[in-house]
C-alpha cells in the first residue's frame, strides 16, 4: 500500500479556555472519501481549517504525506492540498475562469492553462460559464466554479467544507459524484457534510465529531448507527436496508 | 485589458508628458530646445527644459503613478472600493510628519529627513489603523478608522502651520492640503526618487497575492501565499509610494481612489492588472490634471488636487451609474 496522503494523531485544538477539537485520529489513504458529519458546532469546519494549515494546532499532529504539516512551506502545501472553503467567495466581478485559473500553479504554459481550466470546468459541469462575472452566478455555480478551481489544481489532497449544503438534489449528486470520480484517479478527500444520506452513499468512510470529540472513524455502515445517532443527533433514525435515512423523532 | 485600450492609454501618457514639458509659465520651443541639448549648447531654454519642465513632468508622472498603484494595493488588499490613500488618511499622517520636519527646521540636517520622514508618517497612519482592528477588522471598520485618522491630520497640518515660526507658512496650507507640482526642481525628484521605486517594486511584487486574495484570507493561504507577511509588504510598499509622493507634492487627493475604478472594468477585475494599469492610469490623470491647472486663468495657479477631483469625480460618477453592478 502507498504511503498515506494524511495521518492526523491525537489532534487537539484550543482557542483561549475552549476546546474546539479533542484526540483526533485518523489516516487518509490514497483513493478515499472520508466524510465528516457531526451536529451543528461539533467541529466539522475546524477540524478542516486545521487540516488545511489554517489553524494553529495546541497539541498532536498532522503529517501530510510523510511530512509534518507545521514544516510543509506555503507553496509546497499549495501542491499538496486544495482548500473548499463553506462559502466561497469572490470579492471583485472576476470572470468564473480567472477563478478556476487561481488555483493553478504559475509555472505552467498558456496552452496547458487553458487545457487545464477547461478540463476542471468540465469535471464540475460549469463549462459555458467562463466568460461569466461572479456576482451573476447562483450559488450552485459559485459552488461548481471554485469546486473547479480546487480540481484544478490537480493535489492529491482536496479538503471541502460542506460543498452540499446549498445545492439541489441534483446538484449534490453531482457533485458527490465528481468527487467520487476524482477518488477513483487516486486523490484523497476529506469533506464535511450534514446530508446523512449522501454521506452514507458515497463516502468510503465516516468521521464523526461529537462536541470536538471524534466519536468516531469507520465504514458509514458502522457509523450511522441509531445509537450514535441518538447520541450525537439527539434524534431517533436509522438506516434503512436500501441506504436511505429514516426519521423517527427527536431525542 | 483589450490591446487597442492598452496602446490608447501608453500614447495618451505620452502625449500627455510632452505637452507637459511644453508647457509652462515662459515661452519655450521644445524642438530648439532640445536640438540646444543634443549639441551640448547651455542656452536658456535648454536650462529651463532640464532644471524646471523636466523635473515637474517627471515628478507629475511618477506621484500620480505611485498614488494610482498604492490606491490598487488598497483596494486589494481591503477588498473594499472606498479604499484610498487620501480616504484611509493615510496622504494626511504623511503631510503632517512632513510639514513638521519642514517647518521645524529638522529637514535641514540631511536630504533624506524630509521623504524619510513622510513615508515614517504614513506608515505610522496604515500601523494605527490596522493596528486598532486587529481583532474583529473588517474592512469597513479599518476604513471608518482610517476616516477619523485623515480628518484629525487634516486639522493638525493646518494647526502646526498655524504656529510655524516660518511666517510663509500658513500661506503655504492649500499647497499640503490639496498638491501640487508647480515650481519643483530636480533636487525635489532626487528627494523622493528612490522611495517612490523601493515602493512600487515592493507592491508589484505582491500582485499575485492580491489576486489570490479576492477569494478571502483563508483560500489565499491555502493558495500558498503567506497573509502574514504579505500584507506587511503591502503596506510597506503604500507607505513608500505615499509618503514619498506627499513629501514632494502635497496631498493629491482623488487620484488613489478614482484611477482603480476607472481600470478595474477594463481589465475584467484582476487585482493584478489593476495594479498593473493604475500606475499609467494615475500618471495621466496627475499629468491631464497639472496641465489644466497651467492653462487656466488666474492670478495664481490652482492647486493640482483641485483639478484630480474635478476631472475625476464626474468620470467616476458617470461610472458608478453605468455600470453598477462593478461596484455592487
Amino acid at each position: 500500500m502507498s504511503a498515506p496522503l494524511l495521518q492526523v494523531n491525537e489532534l487537539t485544538l484550543c482557542v483561549g479556555a475552549h476546546t474546539l477539537l479533542q484526540g483526533c485520529a485518523f489516516t487518509l489513504q490514497p483513493g478515499e472519501l472520508l466524510g465528516v458529519i457531526g451536529a451543528n458546532g461539533a467541529g466539522k469546519s475546524t477540524l478542516l481549517k486545521a487540516l488545511a494549515g489554517l489553524l494553529p494546532v495546541s497539541s498532536g499532529t498532522i503529517t501530510l504525506q510523510d511530512q509534518p504539516l507545521a514544516s510543509v512551506s506555503g507553496q509546497e502545501r499549495a501542491r499538496r492540498l486544495a482548500y473548499l472553503e463553506q462559502q466561497p467567495q469572490s470579492c471583485w466581478p472576476l470572470a468564473a475562469e480567472r477563478i478556476v485559473a487561481l488555483g493553478l500553479q504559475p509555472q505552467l504554459t498558456e496552452s496547458a492553462t487553458r487545457q487545464r481550466i477547461a478540463q476542471a470546468m468540465a469535471a464540475t459541469g460549469c463549462d459555458g460559464l467562463q466568460a461569466r462575472p461572479f456576482p451573476t452566478l447562483s450559488t450552485g455555480e459559485r459552488l461548481q466554479v471554485h469546486l473547479a478551481r480546487v480540481l484544478a489544481a490537480d493535489t492529491p489532497l482536496v479538503l471541502a467544507d460542506e460543498p452540499t449544503a446549498a445545492l439541489d438534489l441534483w446538484h449534490q449528486h453531482h457533485l458527490l459524484q465528481t468527487l467520487q470520480a476524482q477518488c477513483r484517479q487516486g486523490k484523497g478527500m476529506v469533506v464535511a457534510m450534514h446530508e446523512l444520506d449522501l454521506a452514507a452513499r458515497y463516502c468510503s468512510r465516516l468521521l464523526l465529531l461529537h462536541q470536538g470529540r471524534q466519536v468516531a472513524c469507520d465504514v458509514p455502515a458502522r457509523v450511522l448507527t441509531p445509537a450514535l445517532l441518538a447520541e450525537c443527533y439527539r434524534v431517533r433514525a436509522h438506516i434503512d436496508e436500501t441506504g436511505a435515512l429514516i426519521y423517527e423523532g427527536q431525542l | 485589458m483589450k490591446r487597442s485600450i492598452a496602446l490608447w492609454l501608453c500614447g495618451a501618457l505620452l502625449l500627455a508628458f510632452v505637452l507637459e514639458l511644453g508647457s509652462g509659465a515662459s515661452a519655450l520651443s521644445l524642438p530648439g530646445a532640445l536640438a540646444d541639448l543634443w549639441q551640448g549648447r547651455d542656452s536658456v531654454a535648454s536650462l529651463i527644459l532640464v532644471e524646471l519642465r523636466l523635473p515637474r513632468a517627471l515628478l507629475a508622472l511618477l506621484v500620480g503613478a505611485a498614488l494610482g498603484m498604492s490606491g490598487a494595493a488598497l483596494q486589494g488588499l481591503l477588498r473594499n472600493p472606498l479604499a484610498s490613500p487620501d480616504i484611509l488618511g493615510i496622504s494626511q499622517v504623511g503631510a503632517l510628519a512632513a510639514v513638521l520636519v519642514l517647518y521645524y527646521g529638522l529637514s535641514s540636517r540631511a536630504w533624506f529627513v524630509l521623504p524619510l520622514a513622510a513615508v515614517a508618517g504614513s506608515a505610522l497612519a496604515v500601523l494605527l489603523m490596522f493596528g486598532l482592528n486587529r481583532r474583529h477588522g473588517d474592512s469597513a471598520t479599518i476604513i471608518l478608522c482610517g476616516i477619523a485618522i485623515s480628518a484629525v491630520a487634516g486639522s493638525l497640518i493646518s494647526l502646526a502651520l498655524n504656529f510655524a515660526p516660518n511666517p510663509f507658512a500658513m500661506q503655504e496650507i492649500y499647497y499640503w492640503l490639496l498638491g501640487s507640482v508647480a515650481n519643483r526642481s530636480r533636487a525635489e525628484l532626487l528627494l523622493a526618487l528612490p522611495f517612490l521605486l523601493l515602493g512600487m517594486a515592493l507592491l508589484w511584487r505582491q500582485r499575485a497575492f492580491l489576486d489570490a486574495l479576492t477569494l478571502g484570507e483563508d483560500t489565499a493561504h491555502t493558495l500558498g501565499f503567506d497573509t502574514v507577511k504579505a500584507p506587511r509588504l503591502v503596506i510597506l510598499g503604500c507607505a513608500c509610494c505615499i509618503g514619498a509622493a506627499v513629501a514632494v507634492s502635497g496631498n493629491i487627493g482623488f487620484v488613489g481612489l478614482v484611477v482603480p475604478h476607472l481600470l478595474r472594468p477594463l481589465v475584467q477585475a484582476r487585482p493584478s492588472l489593476v495594479l498593473q494599469w493604475s500606475p499609467v492610469g494615475g500618471a495621466l490623470l496627475v499629468l491631464l490634471a497639472d496641465l489644466t491647472v497651467q492653462r487656466l486663468p488666474g492670478a495664481q495657479e490652482l492647486q493640482l488636487g483641485v483639478l484630480t477631483s474635478a476631472l475625476g469625480g464626474p468620470f467616476f460618477l458617470y461610472l458608478l451609474f453605468r455600470h453598477r453592478a462593478w461596484f455592487r
